[in-house]
């Protein structure tokens, strides 16, 4: 009985709910982010989320407390707010070479937990990006996805 | 001397000494243009000497504005401070592609300041790996990337709160003319 409702429990947090929060961190220095300053407001790079492997991480937040210095890799970076379902619902297509769209790609964050990250998880495409052109789209829109009240830990200096 | 082609536009040719450091030595040649020149016009060119001088003088004058628009301190600042760390990369495919990448930011910054246009610094991110350099404008609701690699640059630009459908991609090379991403940048 015990075994079965572990496994139940198990499988519902292989599901990653739409109405998720993930946190994903924004690295301190000059990179990543710009102050706007007449407009008073702080704009994401899409660089922010780039990924080697074209996989970008974020953390769940209900598998870390809600805590978003879990995310944090040193003291002075910076965290912002993502939900899931607005991940999931971005349109990026595919081109060919004649830059017309073939198809789109499916979106999805996927819990992929590690050793040291039991709330890690990847946003991901089905199929996988066949050009980085794709991915680069992805970039912008997720970094355009970012509005000033998702910073739930500004960078440091902006504090 | 060891130097490097920037780029060749509105009759002028820059070319960078590679050996010169920070701040870098530019070389700057006016390109004489193909004149097509009609018999009636040979004459009366050969006819007045006085005419043949003026069109040496206007060439000597755009000379002169080039070169004190390169010693500005605003360019040095603007332009070339960002792309600093050229000489930190050891490999000459990341240099070249620093050069490319500043060349391009270059021929923004000239276009805005001959034209009195709003400036912006870009956000640098260089992607070793990749072999790329990101170079990054924002301008209100209005944002503009560029992707700088050794054979190819591309471009996304993103406006609107649509982000499913307010975005186009492209490419460009530094041998045309790229003022138009400038110009979409900035009018309202």
């Amino acid at each position: 009985m015990n075994e079965e409702i572990e496994k139940n429990n198990d499988e519902k947090i292989e599901v990653i709910e739409d109405d998720e929060i993930l946190y994903r961190c924004v690295f301190y220095g000059e990179s990543y982010y710009k102050i706007i300053e007449k407009e008073n407001r702080i704009v994401v790079s899409s660089q922010a989320f780039t990924d080697r492997m074209m996989l970008p991480s974020v953390d769940r937040a209900k598998l870390c407390d809600f805590n978003p210095y879990y995310t944090q890799k040193n003291q002075e970076d910076g965290v912002v707010r993502l939900l899931t379902k607005e991940i999931r619902l971005l349109q990026v297509d595919h081109k060919n070479s004649k830059d017309k769209t073939e198809f789109c790609y499916a979106i999805d964050v996927v819990y992929r937990p590690l050793p040291d990250n039991f709330a890690h998880s990847q946003i991901e495409s089905s199929p996988a990006y066949q050009n980085k052109g794709a991915f680069r789209r992805l970039l912008e829109r997720l970094s355009r996805l970012v509005k000033q009240e998702d910073w739930e830990i500004k960078p440091h200096g902006l504090r | 001397m060891n130097t490097v082609f920037l780029f060749k536009e509105r009759g002028i040719k820059c070319e960078e000494d590679l050996t010169s450091g920070f701040p870098p030595i530019i070389k700057v040649a006016v390109v004489p243009r193909p004149v097509v020149v009609t018999p009636r016009q040979r004459k009366k060119t050969l006819n007045s000497k006085k005419n043949s001088y003026s069109n040496n003088e206007d060439n000597v004058k755009v000379n002169v504005n080039f070169q004190n628009l390169l010693k500005d301190v605003n360019i040095l600042k603007d332009v070339f401070q960002p792309f600093k760390k050229i000489n930190s990369y050891n490999t000459e495919r990341l240099k070249m592609i620093f050069f490319r990448a500043r060349t391009l930011s270059l021929k923004f910054y000239l276009f805005a300041r001959n034209d009195n246009l709003w400036w912006q610094k870009p956000l640098i991110n260089v992607n070793e790996e990749e072999g790329e350099i990101v170079l990054e404008w924002w301008n209100k609701q209005k944002k503009l990337t560029i992707y700088v690699c050794s054979d190819t640059i591309d471009f996304i630009k993103v406006w609107g709160s649509d982000i499913d459908n307010e975005m186009e991609d492209g490419s460009i090379s530094l041998n045309n003319n790229i003022d138009f991403l400038w110009r979409w940048l900035i009018c309202a």
